[in-house]
């Protein structure tokens, strides 16, 4: 019972900073990512605002950023991280890399779900004599909302998965725990409580997300 | 000069040589429009019929740039649609509606939210919003479907709010895309005569196309027969109907369907049903009815009927009443059934 009680303390700070930084990095990556789909479906090929050179760029640059495997990302990034936060270590440090880790992905996402707006729709605004802002504000994003929570429900997901990742190279969190306590100190009872955290919360996320885009499919 | 200002007044979209050719993905070039002239007067129902393929809708989608002409000149309201482009063009597509055979309503918004929607780009206040949404919920007879969504409602009352949407901004033009062809034929006479009377209360002109005659024979006054991105034919509906030229022409003519008369105009008497005879081949040939009538007593009473030349084979139906005893009437069905004439039974009280 006291071991019990005793791995429930050491599980408390490291939840906290797993939330922090999943919280914190989905949003700013949230913020990185949304506008590069957005200009992603609106330079390419027959899109609004027709640019095949930005696109090829932007394509490119979110191709190579996710090329990285992450650990490797949060090496690279070591040098920004001290430039911004002012320290390589720790769960405020790492939510730059996981920031702009997530980033590219979430540019794909958002491309993904905008891009499965019916071509018609948009023709429709179009001839309603529609500015680009117009439609993008108020035909594609409503349009697409469902599948952008879905999308966004896979981003903090997977940004839940690089927390942990980000645990080997000093970030805190869940994952730093599972490492110190569960791999140098062969303490797989630590291990496992922590892993079974991890899925617990990825599952509330994942049913957050499913019920919030369901919510608003409602009426579809 | 007089005659500059005339057209300009009377006719409200001018195509002059209108070209269109796309690259197909396989490095040929697709010539969708090949020096396309046409002209719509000002409130007119303009019906522009063709088979699939012939550069109808390319033909429409020049008319509010949803596709750029290759080369020509498109005149709508004294504008060339052809040269605009930003702002020009957009505040040029806001004196233009368009209608689809999809719909393509918005499923984020309700009814209202989606008639709204012109208007908010229009950057209207919000109390004029609500108060042209609600004239034109009423103009298409959805007042009790405001707050509906477009997903509880069926093809006919979507394309209703469709059109509502469409004139919301008060358009001078309505273009519709095979408006009718995912309706069912009781849901298209309802919006063609819907379109029908809001021009007539409106003077908006419409300009539609399709590949039924029946919807261009419904309601059109003018028409133009497109056949491989060239006019074939045009002019008022009733001289294309009368004198067909092009081969185009008379294949639609064709493939009209006959319909019979209207079930109410009919007589109904108890105990004489209507049927409708359907004949074809052989059968059109020989004298059925009066076969009938002499070898069952029954009493043939006709009420409408035609038979046509379609290809090489001839068919008819007739609208007839029987009138008799119970056994010279199901004597008489007996024969015809007998003889190759299908029958139904429209009536029997």
């Amino acid at each position: 019972m006291d071991r019990f009680v005793r791995i429930m303390e050491l599980l408390m700070a490291p939840t906290w900073e797993t939330l922090y930084m999943v919280v914190m990095s989905s949003v700013i990556a949230t913020l990185l990512g949304f506008p590069i789909g957005i200009a992603l479906v609106l330079t390419e090929k027959g899109g609004l605002a027709e640019s095949p050179w930005t696109h090829r760029i932007l394509d490119g640059v979110v191709n190579v950023c996710r090329s990285f495997p992450f650990i490797i990302l949060m090496i690279v990034l070591f040098p920004l991280s001290r430039i911004i936060v002012g320290t390589t270590i720790g769960t405020t440090a790492t939510i730059v890399p996981l920031s702009i880790g997530a980033a590219p992905f979430v540019g794909r996402v958002v491309e993904g779900a905008l891009k499965a707006v019916p071509m018609g729709v948009v023709e429709a605004a179009i001839v309603m004599g529609s500015r680009t802002r117009d439609i993008v504000m108020r035909v594609l994003i409503p349009e697409a909302l469902p599948a952008l929570v879905l999308g966004e429900t896979l981003t903090v997901i997977n940004v839940v998965g690089y927390s942990a990742m980000a645990g080997a190279i000093g970030g805190g969190g869940l994952g730093d725990l599972a490492i110190r306590y569960g791999f140098h100190r062969f303490q797989t009872d630590v291990l496992i409580a922590a892993v079974v955290v991890i899925i617990v919360l990825v599952q509330g996320i994942q049913v957050l997300g499913n019920g919030l885009a369901s919510y608003l499919d409602r009426n579809r | 000069m007089w005659e500059g200002l005339f057209r300009e007044v009377i006719l409200l979209i001018e195509l002059k040589n209108v070209v269109k050719s796309f690259a197909s993905p396989d490095g040929m070039e697709v010539h969708a429009l090949r020096g396309i002239d046409l002209s719509v007067e000002t409130g007119d129902i303009f019906g522009i019929i063709g088979l699939s393929g012939a550069g109808k809708s390319t033909l429409l989608r020049v008319m509010n740039r949803l596709e750029s002409p290759s080369s020509g000149e498109v005149w709508i309201g004294g504008r060339n649609m052809a040269i605009l482009s930003g702002d020009e063009l957009r505040t040029a597509r806001q004196d233009m509606g368009m209608i689809f055979q999809h719909f393509n309503l918005l499923s984020s918004r309700s009814v209202s939210g989606n008639i709204a929607y012109p208007l908010e780009v229009q950057r209207l206040s919000t109390g004029e919003i609500k108060d042209r949404v609600s004239e034109m919920l009423r103009l298409v007879e959805l007042e009790d479907k405001a707050d509906a969504w477009p997903s509880q409602l069926s093809g006919g009352q979507k394309q209703r709010v469709a059109i509502a949407r469409a004139l919301a901004g008060r358009p001078k033009v309505l273009l519709c895309d095979e408006a009718t062809s995912a309706l069912d034929p009781r849901t298209t006479r309802s919006i063609l005569h819907l379109l029908e009377r809001i021009n007539s209360s409106t003077g908006v002109t419409i300009v539609l196309i399709t590949h039924e005659m029946d919807v261009v024979r419904e309601i059109c006054r003018n028409m133009v027969i497109l056949e491989d991105g060239v006019v074939v034919e045009s002019g008022p509906v009733k001289d294309v109907f009368l004198n067909p030229k092009s081969r185009t022409a008379k294949e639609f003519l064709d493939d009209l369907p006959r319909t019979p008369s209207q079930d109410e105009e009919l007589p109904k008497i108890v105990g004489s049903p209507l049927v409708i005879l359907r004949f074809d081949g052989d059968a059109a040939d020989m004298p059925i009815v009066s076969q009938a009538i002499k070898t069952t007593g029954v009493d043939v009473n006709i009420l409408s009927g035609e038979i046509d030349s379609l290809r090489s084979s001839r068919v008819g139906n007739l609208t007839v009443q029987l009138s008799g005893n119970r056994e010279e009437i199901e004597g008489a069905m007996e024969y015809f059934s007998r003889n190759g004439v299908s029958l139904e039974v429209i009536w029997n009280g």
